[in-house]
Parts: structure tokens; sequence; C-alpha cells
């Protein structure tokens, strides 16, 4: 029998303290986090042998890593990456740069017209951007224009809407609170309405940020002869296939790594959101 | 003798017929939605507060209490009447008087000094002198070592003593509190009644509260408004014969005049919030007024 010596429970910060940052417990937190990649890794490596998948078409994860680094030393991947990345960023921050300062303006100041153009918003929103690419390379050519372009429309949507959900949705009581102190629109929209829908604008960013990559590879596979999309569709047409998978990878490191990016700006601006626990 | 420590010399707060109509909806509490296009929250009230008073609003719930003191605030315009402070009448909101909401109405992404910083920035541009006014308002409220603290690290109490030092930061005139402790345990309720008597006392200002309870209003005030069913208006003012001293007796509750004051607060309240219970919030009310009253308890049950 454990006889209890000290019943003193551990706060939050004790177990930040004494458990994650603790380089022991470190490295069982690393194990746990990561183990499920680390196993479904070694599946699939194995698989050939026990007959689960054929390895031509589904090359195993060393031969994928094999042909991804000589891919980058040959310099194809990374001319790819960037070609793909600048579609990407450009159309992002376009969306924006356009999508931001509207959603204030739709969810604050002109509620009403907001009212009236919404439906046709979630109409335009709502249209699958897959079926609209080809007006838009009618329109703007085969070249980067039509691209960012369409990158561009399908990011604009979740910031725009979550933007004015933002807005729409601050607690009534802080704006009359700050109304009562005489503050001005301006300071009223800088202290109190921006920091209000600051989470609810976040949800948009990582979402048109998802949205854009679907978009660039879909994009760069229907009209392109440069970018990720188009290399791994010209690496299945010439059956190579663990170049295509190089690609299916770092597409997924992309995407991966652009939420991770965002998540940690969005820590920076709402760090003050309680933590939930279940 | 003299039982009331504010000087009845000037008046601060004026109200001169003021009458306030709804189109759409009401204020958006008490109940007042589903209530129809044209409603009349304010059927002329006249009311006159002194330099340094303590006087709270009493009436039942929805009779207008809440858009009265929005009015006070200046954060809406009288549909007739005039608010008048210190003479002039109110055109908008302004740091001379400062507002303690029933909802704490803090920022989440602020921490407790954040907040009560938040009225100051406009006011004082050094930063260093801001904090430290910040720090010594949430020590007057008792709230040392929380500045760090966000609101949802708070318990609903110390919300509001973080919005009460906010308010207090801005070194209003007037105090302007609307229902600021209907939301808190009834514990903590009574220590921040207490604690409000004595900042009110050590800062001087004139203070307008408004409350639905009767012992709130007989504990706090140096006089108190009752007021009618909407479309509300004043019915009678009455004088709490207690000095502040005597307040923050602990046996001021059971003491002879506190007892009779809040008797007959009861009685001109019964009948309005008889009036108003429309809402069924109001009936709930009536209920436990009823009980606690002396007198009175069994015909509230009837209705």
């Amino acid at each position: 029998m454990t006889t209890l010596t000290d019943n003193h429970v551990p706060s939050r910060q004790e177990w930040i303290r004494n458990g994650v940052f603790s380089l022991g417990k470190f490295s069982r937190r690393f194990i746990h986090v990561t183990g499920a990649i680390f196993v479904f890794l070694l599946i699939w490596q194995l698989a050939p042998y026990i007959g689960l998948i054929n390895p031509i078409i589904i090359p195993v994860p060393t031969t994928i890593l094999q042909k991804m680094i000589q891919l980058i030393l040959s310099g194809e991947l990374l001319v790819n990456i960037a070609v793909s990345l600048s579609r990407v960023l450009i159309g992002f921050f376009i969306a924006l740069a356009v999508a931001l300062p509207l959603g204030f303006l739709l969810g604050g100041w002109f509620k009403s017209f907001e009212t009236a153009v919404n439906p046709l918003l979630q109409v335009l929103g709502q249209a699958n951007p897959f079926t609209l690419f080809p007006v838009f390379i009618t329109l703007l050519g085969i070249g980067e224009l039509s691209k960012i372009s369409i990158i561009f429309w399908v990011c604009q949507w979740p910031v725009l809407f979550n933007t004015v959900t933002g807005i729409r949705n601050v607690d009534p009581a802080i704006v009359k609170m700050a109304r009562s102190m005489g503050i001005g629109k301006w300071q009223m929209f800088k202290k109190v309405l921006l920091p209000a829908a600051m989470p609810s604008v976040f949800t948009g960013i990582r979402m048109s940020a998802v949205f854009a990559f679907f978009m660039l590879i879909g994009a760069e596979m229907i009209g392109a002869s440069s970018g990720l999309g188009y290399m791994i569709l010209q690496a299945q047409a010439t059956f190579q296939m663990p170049k295509m998978w190089v690609g299916i990878v770092t597409v997924a490191f992309l995407g991966i790594l652009f939420n991770w990016i965002l998540l940690q700006i969005e820590k920076k601006f709402s760090g003050w959101k309680e933590e939930l626990v279940i | 003798m003299n039982n009331h420590e504010y000087e009845e010399i000037m008046t601060k707060i004026e109200s001169v017929d003021v009458t306030k109509s709804f189109t759409s909806r009401g204020n958006g509490k008490n109940g007042s939605m589903g209530i129809p296009a044209e409603t009349q929250a304010l059927g002329g009230v006249n009311l006159a507060i002194s330099t340094g008073e303590f006087h709270v609003i009493l009436g039942p719930s929805g009779c207008g209490k809440s858009t009265f003191l929005d009015l006070v605030a200046g954060l809406t315009t009288p549909t007739s009447g005039e608010i008048r402070i210190d003479g002039k009448p109110v055109t908008g909101p302004g740091t001379d008087r400062a507002v303690v909401f029933q909802q704490y109405a803090l920022l989440p992404w602020r921490t407790a000094l954040g907040n009560v910083e938040f009225g100051l920035e406009n006011l004082q541009p050094d930063k260093n002198e801001r904090k430290r006014i910040a720090t010594n308002f949430l020590s007057l409220v008792g709230l040392n070592g929380f500045q760090d603290h966000y609101p949802h690290e708070l318990s609903g109490g110390m919300k509001q003593r973080v919005a009460i030092a906010r308010a207090l930061a801005l070194h209003p005139d007037i105090l302007l509190m609307d229902e600021p402790f209907a939301a808190v345990d009834a514990q903590t309720r009574e220590i921040l009644q207490r604690d409000l008597l004595r900042i009110a006392m050590e800062t001087k200002k004139t203070v307008l509260f408004i409350t639905h309870s009767i012992d709130e209003a007989v504990f706090l005030a140096d006089r108190v408004s009752v007021m009618t069913a909407r479309p509300g208006k004043i019915k009678q003012t009455v004088e709490v014969s207690l000095t502040r001293a005597e307040r923050l007796d602990e046996d001021v509750k059971v003491s002879d005049s506190y007892v009779k004051t809040r008797h007959y607060l009861w009685t001109l309240l019964k009948e309005e919030v008889i009036r108003s219970q429309d809402c069924e919030k109001c009936l709930v009310e009536t209920c436990t007024f009823g009980h606690r009253a002396t007198a009175g308890g069994s015909n509230d049950h009837a209705n």
C-alpha cells in the first residue's frame, strides 16, 4: 500500500516546470505525439515485403526520400516549390489585403449593405472554384495571372465571411463600455473591434490557407507548365512514381508548415484565450 | 442632526421631464424583447441628485431604470426633456462620468491592469504613470497581486472589482452603476457593497446606482428613488436615515431605521412589481420579495 505523505496537487505551472520541459519527459512527449507517424511509416516501409502494396506504384518511404534528395540536389524540386509558393503567397496575400478591410467595413459600418449583399456573396463563395477556373483561363489566359487570380478568389471568401462574423459577434457590452468612455471611431476599431474579432478572423485566414493549396495544385494540374501540381501530373504521365510521390509529400509538408506558421502568429494575437478543458 | 454626509449645496445631476421611447425594440435587457413597435420606456422622469450623494434608483424589472442610466451616461438621447450635469445639458458620453455595467464588460484580451489602463489611455499619455495609476486603483478595490490575471482567470466578484477600478481610474465626478452586483453570488455581493460604500466615502463620488433589490438600496443609498412600472417615472424619493459609519456596522440590517425604511420601500415597490408582472422574470421576483418582506406575501402569490 502506498501512503499519502504529500497530498499536494501540482498546479498547471508546476506541471509545466516539472513535466513538459524537463528533458526526459520531453522525449517521452515527443514519442507520444510523433509515434503514430513513425508506426505508419514503418508499416508502409514493410508493406511490400508482405505483399500488401506494389512498390512500383507506391514506393516505400526510403525510396521517396532518396528521390527527394536527388531532386533537391538537381534543383528541380526547389524551382517547383518556389514557383508554387509564389503563386500561393501572392494570391493569399492579395486576398487578405482585399477581404480583411472589406470584411471590417461590411461587418462594422455598412451593416444594412452587408445584409443586402450577403446572399449574393454566399452564392459566389459557394460556387465551386474548379468549375470557374476555365472561365478564369478564358478571361485571363493560361499564364500566372489566371492561377494567382483563382487562388485569390478561393482565399477571399473564408476571410471575408469570418471577418464579418467576427465583427458582428463582438460583445455589445464591451462596445457600450468603450462608448461610455467617449472613445473615438478609430480607437473603437483599433482597441475593441479588431482584437475582439481576431479569433474569428484567424479562423478564416487558416481556412483560406488550406483552400489556397487545394486550388494551387488543381490549377497547376489543369493548366500550367511548372509548379508542384504540374510536376506530380507530369511524373504520373511518364510513370515516374517516386517523383510523383515526392511531389505529394512536398505539398503536404508545405501545407503543414504554412498552417503552423499561421498558428504561431495567431497565438501571438490571441494568447489570452481560455484553454478548453473537457 | 444631519444624517447626510453629502453636501446638499449643489445639484450634480438633474433630470427634467425626461421621456424615452423606442421604435423597434427595447435596450435589449429586462425582458424587453417581443415588445411591439413603439414602447415608452420612460414617461417623464424628474430627479435632482446632489454632489457627493449616493442615489439609488429602485424599480421593478423592465421599468426603464437602465434606460435612464444610459441617458445620464450620454449613450442615448432622451426623446424629450433634458438631463443636466452641473447645469449643462448632456450631449454625449464624457469622462466626468464613468459607468459600471452588470456584465462587467471587461476586455478578455487584456489583463486586469490592461483593463484598468484602457480608459486612461486617452487621458494619460505617459505609460509608466498610467501603469502606476492603474495599479493604485486595483489595490483600492482590493486586487493587489492580480494585475496580470486575465478576466477568465478571475471570479465574478473580482471582475466587477476590476470594472470598478477602471471606472474610478478615470477620476470621474459621477459613478453610474447599472445593477453592478446582480450577477455575483450573495456573499460576494455583501462584501462588494461594503467595499463600494467605503470607496464612495473615500473618493467622495456622486453615485447613481440602479438596482431591483430593496436590501441593496437601503444598505447603500443616501436617498432612494422608487421608479414606477413602464413607462418609468419617479414614484417617490425616500431618504435613508443611516450614516455611512452606521451602515458598516454588522448589525445595521436589524436596526430600526433599516427595517422601517426597507418595509416602506417594499410597500411603494409592491404595486409597481405587480403592475409590471407581465414579464415572467418580474413574477419570480414578486414571489421572492413577498417571502422576505413582512406583509404582502400572500396577495403576491394570489397573482
